[in-house]
């Protein structure tokens, strides 16, 4: 690089020349009364409507809420655990504990549908206070309520799916969005509810479970394509029969 | 939680900053992505926020900073090796200039490793397509500061491209660039 293209005067004279050719840029979007950028404006809030937009926005800060309060929660219970541990050592190590040793000790809920320790997740869904099950027929109109167990994953999509092989997202509800934070626990109820539609026949409610958000593309296609678990992820399937 | 003070700061400003996050990103939906973030923010920075203050530079430079994160998080992903770049350096700076604002992924890319000051100013130049005046004007300095920040990034920018080194640069995410 030779010194005489860096000198100051050349560079003031390349941008007084450069701004020359430039237009307003995106500062034309801020003018009033303008109609070409009111037909900009209109066409944008067209293709994004603020309803939409909303939605996802309150999604977003609702997510970042729950990370910060498991942000906490997990700070919190790493700290019980290590004085619980701490204590628990103390006492079964003692000498006094050695000396009478106990070994028949049963571990309570052992042989439950979600082993502990092993990563899964389980969709639960309620009419009227009644579990459904595959059994259960629904008329049109009955309302869903949604909620799940899980283990070692902590985000979840659920979906609905007509015999039809239409795919319909419900939680969270729509395809631009990602599976939500619902943490690591059981009886975890999802807000909202489904109202059934006048379609008949069999439908399932597909719950998505993994360890990180996924968009709306990527659960369809593993719905569409893996009926089985997936590295990562475990999926959940509750179907039952509509009638009108 | 968005009520309608939000929602008339979409409607109002909602095109122009996507736009903005366009054209900096080079994506739609990054852009779409990045304008959600943008509104994150308001609604968490809401109480502090003067309501007296127009909320047009407080939107700008939390949708800036939004995008420069953007831009850093890509730095190592996507890579692709370009040899004829590095004729630039030898080009004329009204040249080097012209031919800068035409590739933005370059741009993208010499915007890793400056100051956040003149990151703004970068991105104010030759993403928004404002003058000197205009970013000076905006961003509260004098136009000859700004014209100063430009002329040392641009000095800098042709070093790295004339520094010997094979220099790789984000491939594009979209057909806009």
């Amino acid at each position: 690089m030779t010194e005489k293209l860096t000198t100051v005067d050349v560079w003031d004279d390349a941008f007084a020349a450069f701004e020359e050719t430039r237009g307003e840029g995106s500062m034309r979007l801020l003018r009033l009364g303008d109609p070409e950028v009111a037909y900009e404006r209109c066409e944008f809030l067209d293709r994004q409507p603020w309803r939409v937009f909303a939605l996802q926005v309150e999604q977003r800060v609702l997510r970042a809420r729950t990370e910060k309060r498991l942000r906490w929660t997990s700070w919190l219970a790493g700290l019980g655990f290590i004085l619980s541990t701490a204590v628990a050592g103390f006492v079964f190590y003692s000498p006094e504990m050695q000396k009478s040793s106990v070994t028949d000790i049963r571990t309570k809920g052992v042989g439950g549908t979600t082993p502990m320790g092993h990563a899964g997740g389980s969709l639960f869904l309620e009419v009227d206070g009644q579990p459904v099950d595959s059994r259960s027929v629904l008329s049109s109109g009955s309302e869903i309520f949604f909620s799940v167990d899980t283990v070692g994953y902590d985000h979840v999509f659920v979906v609905g799916e007509e015999s039809s092989g239409t795919l319909t997202p419900y939680y969270p509800d729509g395809w631009d969005a990602t599976s939500i934070l619902v943490g690591v626990g059981t009886g975890i109820s999802l807000p909202d509810s489904v109202r059934l539609d006048e379609s008949t026949g069999m439908e399932c409610m597909i719950a998505l479970f993994s360890t990180s958000p996924l968009t709306g593309g990527v659960v369809r296609s593993i719905i569409r394509g893996t009926p089985a678990e997936a590295e990562g992820m475990s999926l959940e399937r509750v179907c039952f029969e509509k009638r009108p | 939680m968005l009520d309608a003070d939000i929602e008339s700061l979409y409607v109002q400003y909602g095109h122009y900053l996507f736009t903005r996050c366009k054209n900096v990103l080079g994506s739609e939906d990054e852009a779409y992505d990045a304008l959600q973030e943008v509104f994150v923010r308001v609604v968490k920075n809401r109480p502090t926020l003067d309501p007296e203050r127009p909320p047009l530079a407080w939107l700008n430079r939390v949708t800036t900073n939004i995008c420069l994160n953007r831009i850093r998080a890509r730095r190592y992903r996507n890579h692709i090796h370009i040899d004829d770049i590095r004729e630039l350096a030898d080009c004329s700076p009204s040249i080097f200039i012209a031919r800068l604002a035409e590739n933005r992924n370059l741009l993208r890319y010499l915007l890793n490793g400056v100051d956040s000051r003149t990151q703004e100013v970068v991105v104010s130049y030759f993403f928004d397509e404002r003058t000197a005046a205009q970013i000076a004007d905006n961003i509260g300095i004098s136009a000859p500061t700004v014209r100063r920040i430009l002329k040392r990034f641009l000095i800098q920018a042709r070093s790295r491209l004339d520094g010997g080194a094979t220099v790789s640069v984000p491939a594009e995410r979209s057909a806009i660039s």
